[in-house]
């Protein structure tokens, strides 16, 4: 497994994607309450997986940094933009180490600031007419749209499972909600534009699915995870913070599942309060029982399992190609998934 | 959902039941077992969600195009094409009309405003006049379809720059609606002149209407490729 590569490459495909986006922000008012907050979640420190799978994929192809840029900047300002938006909608606290937008600004600022990323991330994709023809260009264009579509189905998922505060919910629900929700839009997507780029357009971009799903479910997984045993500090965001916002995780519909009826009724009665009116305490006792139901440590097995067919899937779609280093670090995002240790 | 409960944990069970030289590592069974089921349930929802957006996409399709009567008719849809590359013409066209008509409300308001006649005293020496950046070129009378109407602009070298090439390039006249005529019943003699410093030359401008003109008023620009401040507005008007 080569760490090292991958963190590099994340770091320098993020910077050069950084740099791409302070480009497209016009330098014009209102900067206070608009064009500064734009560059502020991307400037956090984020981890840049996005435009990484687009310009790498790009390259496994054939395709140079320069090919992917556009395409690689759109996709990150949109992936802050829905950051900026979940979190007014989860009624978050915490984005990378620091108060979400909507605290340290208001809810009116957040989505407003949330909007304008939504539409400059426009921008880039127009300029892909120039740089990749009309025809790629086009294409490219219809999988953003039909990604951000994808997002937002799967968004509208799991905003209405805790409005009617669902707790029927099966690991199929989950699997269905994730890839709407995350996968096409951290994976999927960006591995597809990538490829498309790369190959100029001769490659079928369906071959990447199941990569790009398992890839993003073993993802996901993860990071729910992540955020009930991790380390505040190295996640960024209140451990914890999940439960608090009655998000469906894989651990949290597992342990509803295999919990007493009792237990059951707690959580129900829990995740039926408003965000505000939640506990830590009441929190803490169900990241208990998670624990204790072996939930976690299920999740885990699943995202291993699922990591572990996304390299199967890598290797019968990657092998045939010239060993890069571009591909070495798409492999080594995947082996990186199956070793995670927490 | 992972669940030890449930398939996997069976297959585990029935391993309980073999010879111990039966050899196999503890829990295989179930891993292999639960990660078949994970990955077979991911596979499924994929390609189900696959289908549906395939499906929705296609009802859109539906919805806006009725596509499968287009294709069935091939003249349809190339008469499709034309329409709409006339249609785009059009619109190009009466962008064209509104904004010579507008660049033609501001030379009048700007004529009026110097106290200067909105058309010249001579009928045959139409006068060129300075608004803006566009020289209007007008004859006082209308023009009747058939005939022809000249006017004459008289152009002069600053004297601050080097002898100038001027060649002139012309646009169709458009008219109301979405009538137009050719930029060839535009002629201008000489098409191509020389201005040495502070010499003034005369440049003749002839617009021969075409029988089946319609009435209305009608404009053209001329430019001169070398100069973009040199820019002319012919406009004249066509009665029955």
């Amino acid at each position: 497994m080569n760490d090292t590569l991958m963190k590099n490459k994340l770091a320098e495909y993020g910077a050069e994607t950084l740099k791409g986006i302070y480009a497209f922000i016009p330098k014009k008012e209102p900067q206070r309450y608009l064009y500064e907050l734009i560059s502020d979640y991307p400037t956090r420190g984020g981890k840049g997986f996005r435009p990484g799978l687009c310009i790498a994929s790009c390259k496994a192809f054939g395709g140079s940094f320069e090919d992917a840029k556009y395409s690689a900047v759109a996709l990150e300002m949109l992936h802050n933009a829905f950051l900026i938006h979940d979190d007014v909608e989860d009624e978050s606290h915490y984005r990378r180490n620091r108060p979400t937008l909507h605290e340290s600004n208001n809810r009116a600022i957040a989505i407003n600031v949330g909007d304008a990323m939504n539409a400059l991330s426009l921008q880039p994709l127009w300029y892909n007419r120039r740089l990749l023809g009309e025809k790629l260009a086009q294409q490219i264009f219809m999988e953003v749209q039909q990604m951000v579509m994808d997002t937002t189905e799967g968004q509208a998922l799991e905003l209405g499972w805790r409005k009617d505060n669902r707790c029927d919910l099966t690991e199929t629900h989950y699997l269905q909600m994730i890839l709407k929700k995350t996968c096409w839009y951290t994976c999927i997507r960006p591995l597809r534009i990538g490829a498309l780029i790369g190959s100029k357009g001769t490659v079928d971009p369906d071959r990447f699915n199941k990569l790009g799903y398992f890839m993003g479910a073993a993802f996901q997984i993860q990071d729910d995870i992540l955020n009930l045993v991790g380390e505040e500090s190295a996640y960024g965001k209140e451990i914890g913070g999940d439960i608090m916002e009655g998000k469906r995780t894989l651990m949290l519909i597992d342990l509803i599942a295999k919990c007493a009826p009792t237990e059951r009724k707690r959580i129900q009665k829990f995740l039926a309060l408003p965000i505000r009116e939640r506990t830590e305490a009441n929190a803490r006792e169900i990241l208990n029982w998670m624990h204790r139901y072996e939930a976690i440590t299920c999740a885990k097995e699943t995202s291993q399992y699922l990591a572990g067919a996304a390299l199967k899937e890598f290797y019968t779609h990657f092998s045939s190609l010239e060993d890069t280093e571009d591909k070495a670090f798409l492999e080594s995002l995947i082996l990186y998934m199956i070793n995670r240790r927490y | 959902m992972p669940n030890p409960k449930s398939g996997p944990q069976k297959n585990h069970n029935t391993k309980k039941d073999k010879k111990p030289d039966d050899f196999s590592w503890p829990g295989t069974d179930r891993v292999v077992g639960k990660a078949q089921h994970i990955i077979g349930a991911a596979v499924n929802i994929l390609e189900e969600e696959i289908a549906a957006g395939i499906l929705a996409a296609k009802n859109i399709e539906k919805k806006l195009i009725d596509v499968n009567k287009v294709r069935s008719d091939p003249n349809e849809l190339m008469g499709r094409i034309r329409r709409d590359s006339h249609e785009l013409l059009d619109l190009f066209l009466d962008a064209f009309t509104s904004m010579t008509q507008q660049m033609n409300a501001v030379v009048d308001a700007v004529k009026k405003e110097n106290g200067q006649s909105a058309t010249p005293e001579k009928p045959d020496e139409p006068k060129t006049k300075p608004a803006a950046d566009v020289l209007v070129l007008k004859p006082e009378q209308p023009v009747k379809p058939g005939k022809m109407v000249s006017m004459t602009l008289s152009l002069q070298d600053d004297g601050t720059e080097k002898p100038a090439t001027i060649v002139f390039r012309k646009t169709d006249l458009i008219g109301p609606g979405h009538e137009k005529i050719g930029l060839r019943a535009i002629t201008i003699t000489p098409g191509t002149l020389l201005l040495k410093a502070n010499e003034q030359k005369d440049v003749s401008i002839t617009v021969k209407v075409p029988r089946k003109a319609k009435a209305g008023r009608y404009n053209a620009f001329l430019s001169d490729i070398n100069n973009r401040e040199l820019c002319i507005l012919v406009a004249i008007e066509v009665i029955e």
